[in-house]
């Protein structure tokens, strides 16, 4: 059965045992890469691949929220400080990943017509883990 | 809670002013700030400040913190403290329509063998942003033209009624204008950060 994009949580952490949900997000997506490394050699008629290292990265918008010390806000602070986080993305609000990751770059923007912005690029900083 | 465009306001720094042997006030903690009409001000990202307590020379240990206008000492004690720098008065940016600032850490694959996930460290941070205004006048360009900002401080208010809103020391890279025949002219201003004496980029509000 498909999933409604509202169902979906987002939470962040300063330690694998904390997460807090974060605010006003209206957009999340992570992206799984295995990194594949070619291995076609002579004589091959089609690419061969290896797995290399494994990877995910992700991208979270919303509005942003100055009041949401527990989210929005812990993620810029992680930025100044170069601190690890702990995110879990549960796509259907109970089932999803968890993983260490540090922010790579956040981004506000506002316009007299509109609402204040935010997004934030994460990485992952080890092991993709599940979360429940 | 969402913020709406119009409740946001935007100021910038004008060109310094010296103050002599101004008195400060505690805010409570290990930090004094100046007081009256000087309360607030950021301090000149490269002026020297001198401090006096009890009017002579401290050997108590404290860090200068331009940003936000006050000094901050290490010890909680009761201090008498006066302060001579040169601050920069700050002025709402009357024309200022749209605002946008980044982050980026730039991190750096550390990786060794015997992975099967990538790792990664902090590298060099970066702030950078812009800010976006109906031309009224010259006055960001004679900034970018002039030794005197060297950098300026940006001041984004989440919403007008903040009493600080949240501050960069800004490197002015570009000033953009343009005016097309059916529309206002428009001024387009870019930013990077540029650390103060003390080291310090930004000073966020919340």
């Amino acid at each position: 059965m498909s999933v409604q994009g509202e169902d979906t949580r987002v939470l962040i952490g300063s330690s694998s045992a904390t997460s807090n949900e974060i605010d006003e997000i209206n957009n999340a997506s992570m992206k799984h890469s295995g990194n594949l490394v070619e291995l076609s050699h002579f004589g091959d008629t089609y690419k061969t691949r290896g797995a290399g290292l494994k990877d995910v990265t992700y991208s979270l918008k919303g509005f942003w929220d100055p009041a949401d010390t527990n989210g929005q806000v812990v993620l810029r602070s992680a930025f100044i400080a170069g601190s690890d986080l702990w995110l879990t993305i549960l796509p259907d609000g109970s089932t999803g990943w968890k993983q260490q990751v540090l922010v790579d770059s956040f981004d506000i923007s506002a316009a007299v017509d509109g609402y204040a912005e935010f997004s934030a690029e994460l990485a992952g900083n080890g092991a993709l883990g599940g979360s429940t | 809670m969402a913020i709406q465009g119009p409740d946001i306001k935007v100021k910038v720094a004008g060109t310094p002013v010296a103050f002599s042997s101004a008195a400060t006030a505690s805010t409570g903690d290990q930090n004094y700030a100046l007081t009256a009409a000087l309360a607030g001000q950021p301090w000149d990202a490269w002026a020297t400040v001198s401090l006096l307590v009890g009017g002579v020379a401290t050997t108590d240990t404290y860090d200068v913190n331009r940003l936000l206008g006050q000094i901050e000492f290490s010890t909680a004690a009761v201090r008498v403290v006066t302060v001579s720098g040169s601050y920069l008065p700050m002025s709402q940016a009357a024309s200022a329509k749209s605002y946008a600032y980044s982050g980026a850490a730039n991190l750096l694959p550390d990786t060794v063998f015997n992975s099967s996930w990538v790792t990664r460290s902090p590298g060099l941070k970066d702030l950078s942003g812009t800010l976006g205004q109906f031309w009224a006048d010259r006055s960001f360009s004679t900034m970018l033209g002039s030794t005197v900002y060297h950098p300026t401080i940006i001041e984004i208010y989440d919403d007008a009624g903040s009493t600080r809103g949240h501050r960069f020391w800004a490197q002015l890279g570009t000033v953009d204008v343009e005016a097309a025949l059916d529309g206002l002219v428009e001024e387009t201003v870019g930013w990077e950060c540029r650390p103060d004496a003390d080291h310090r980029v930004a000073a966020f509000s919340t």
